[in-house]
């Protein structure tokens, strides 16, 4: 857990607790500034996080001094938001026999909620996905541009980049959209076999972060032995056509780039090189499979996307394994809604998946208000009791 | 000893500390857990609750390592307050000490 999360955590908490905004930042920033002279005076996170409190020891503890937003007027907005969801979605399907786009009616229930509950930037990120299906369907649906619309998707991750990050850090984080967006477009709309050797640009990812910090002895050896492996692959390809072993010179750089501590992995806005691998492995494993199976297909490009659900699933469970179960549950709806709509023709019934999602909140998140408030609030130690 | 009556101990602890010297928030929460056994994860609530009554007041100034602290000050109601709990305690001790010499027949 980092910082940002800690009190990411503190602040959703309060956030749920209806406390107003002034007093939110306020609370934020004093822990931001307690929690950093913490660190500063030698304490790990974990002992910084032991003397602070969990959110909810936390707010027992202030909820006293704290105001609260009497307006309960968003909360009916979000209930109310199914039934209206429903409406339309029998409405366009029965009217405009529309039931295999209709569903996209519901998506209206997570976006209200988004934009009633959440604040600030993180509104925007969490908005992004349903902007991305949004967009893609219209774009499938209505230019058959399923490929290459997926790239919408794009959105998601370059929203969060763009939100969380500056100067040469954003540049960097941000650099492998546009060259992906180039290399599908090339391939697509100008020259097919551009996908044999044009991946050699994505080589420019590790070299523009190379070169926007001060440049070491050991990041020229790592910029020559890209540079190195690049040539290798288009002399290859070139000379040889001999795409299967093209790619062979890039392991190489890869296998220097792990022995020079290059190849980390960024787990919760900290660059952290051992852990979580797995999830960024995935990752790339889940959009290669995807790509191999939409090329080698080819008609399945309207609904071989669900694949890519599976990317924000990966990363609920690293964060928060089954903690909340119902954060996996839209993107189950929409890939069994997919699944028995583009293989069965069952778009008329199988809108009610999405039930689930408010069913499984009921169940799981439904704990009552004396298990909440449930915090031992003495302020002293246990032992210290007589 | 109950929590209520602890919590009135902390409060003046809180004060008088303040009062002596005026301090950040980690510096109070790390100096009084160094004295008492208390978790220190309730003092920022007080800290807290004390601003709340104006019997603190706060601002800020940069640290050494450039980030800004918020500084708690005892305010003149801080410092009544102080005095009236200043005179609780002498006189709960007083009246304690009587009972422990045996002078309540």
């Amino acid at each position: 857990m980092s910082k940002r999360k800690y009190l990411n955590e503190l602040h959703n908490y309060l956030f749920e607790k209806e406390v107003i905004r002034k007093d939110i930042d306020a609370v934020i920033s004093d822990y931001a500034e307690i929690y950093d002279e913490a660190i500063a005076s030698g304490f790990s996170h974990e002992a910084v996080v032991e003397k602070l409190g969990q959110p909810k020891e936390i707010y027992q503890g202030i909820k006293d001094t704290l105001h609260f937003d009497s307006n309960s007027n968003r909360n009916k907005i979000v209930a109310i938001m199914p039934f209206i969801a429903t409406i339309m979605f029998f409405a366009v399907g029965f009217g405009f026999d529309g039931f295999s786009y209709a569903w996209a009616f519901y998506l209206l229930i997570p976006i209200t909620a988004i934009l009633v509950n959440v604040r600030g930037k993180e509104r925007f990120i969490a908005l992004t996905p349903f902007i991305s299906v949004i967009v893609f369907f219209l774009l499938g649906f209505f230019l058959q541009l399923w490929h290459p619309g997926w790239l919408i998707f794009l959105l998601i991750p370059v929203t969060a980049i763009t939100l969380n990050t500056k100067g040469k850090d954003r540049i960097v984080a941000l650099s492998p959209f546009p060259l992906v967006i180039t290399y599908v477009v090339i391939v697509t709309y100008v020259a097919y076999d551009f996908y044999l050797y044009g991946w050699a640009i994505f080589a420019l990812i590790p070299l523009l972060a190379l070169i926007l910090k001060p440049v070491k002895l050991k990041d020229i050896i790592m910029i020559i032995a890209i540079l190195a492996a690049v040539g290798m692959h288009l002399t290859i390809y070139f000379t040889t056509q001999e795409t299967q072993y093209a790619w062979l010179p890039y392991l190489f750089p890869a296998l220097l780039g792990i022995l020079l501590g290059y190849v980390q992995v960024i787990t919760d806005g900290e660059v952290n090189p051992n852990e979580n691998k797995w999830v960024t492995v995935s990752f790339i494993l889940i959009i290669l499979i995807y790509l191999l199976i939409s090329f080698l297909v080819g008609t399945i490009w309207s609904w071989s996307w669900i694949m890519l659900l599976l990317i924000p699933m990966i990363a609920v469970y690293d964060s928060s394994k089954f903690e909340h179960p119902v954060a996996y549950v839209p993107f189950i709806c929409v890939i069994t809604f997919m699944l028995l709509g583009m293989l069965g023709g069952y778009w008329n019934f199988a809108w009610m998946v999405f039930l689930l999602i408010p069913i499984t909140a009921i169940l799981t998140e439904g704990k009552s208000e004396d298990e909440k408030s449930d915090v031992a609030t003495d302020t002293f130690d246990e032992s210290s009791e007589d | 000893m109950n929590t209520q009556f602890k919590k009135g101990i902390l409060d003046l602890c809180i004060l008088k500390v303040v009062k002596d010297k005026e301090m950040y928030g980690f510096e109070i929460i790390d100096k009084l857990s160094s004295i008492l056994d208390i978790n220190e994860n309730t003092i920022y609530p007080i800290l807290r609750r004390l601003t709340e009554q104006k019997l603190f007041t706060t601002y800020t100034k940069d640290s050494p390592h450039g980030a800004q602290r918020k500084y708690y000050k005892i305010t003149t109601a801080g410092d009544h307050k102080l005095s009236i709990y200043i005179d609780e305690w002498d006189t709960f001790i007083k009246h304690v000490n009587q009972i422990l010499k045996g002078a309540v027949k």
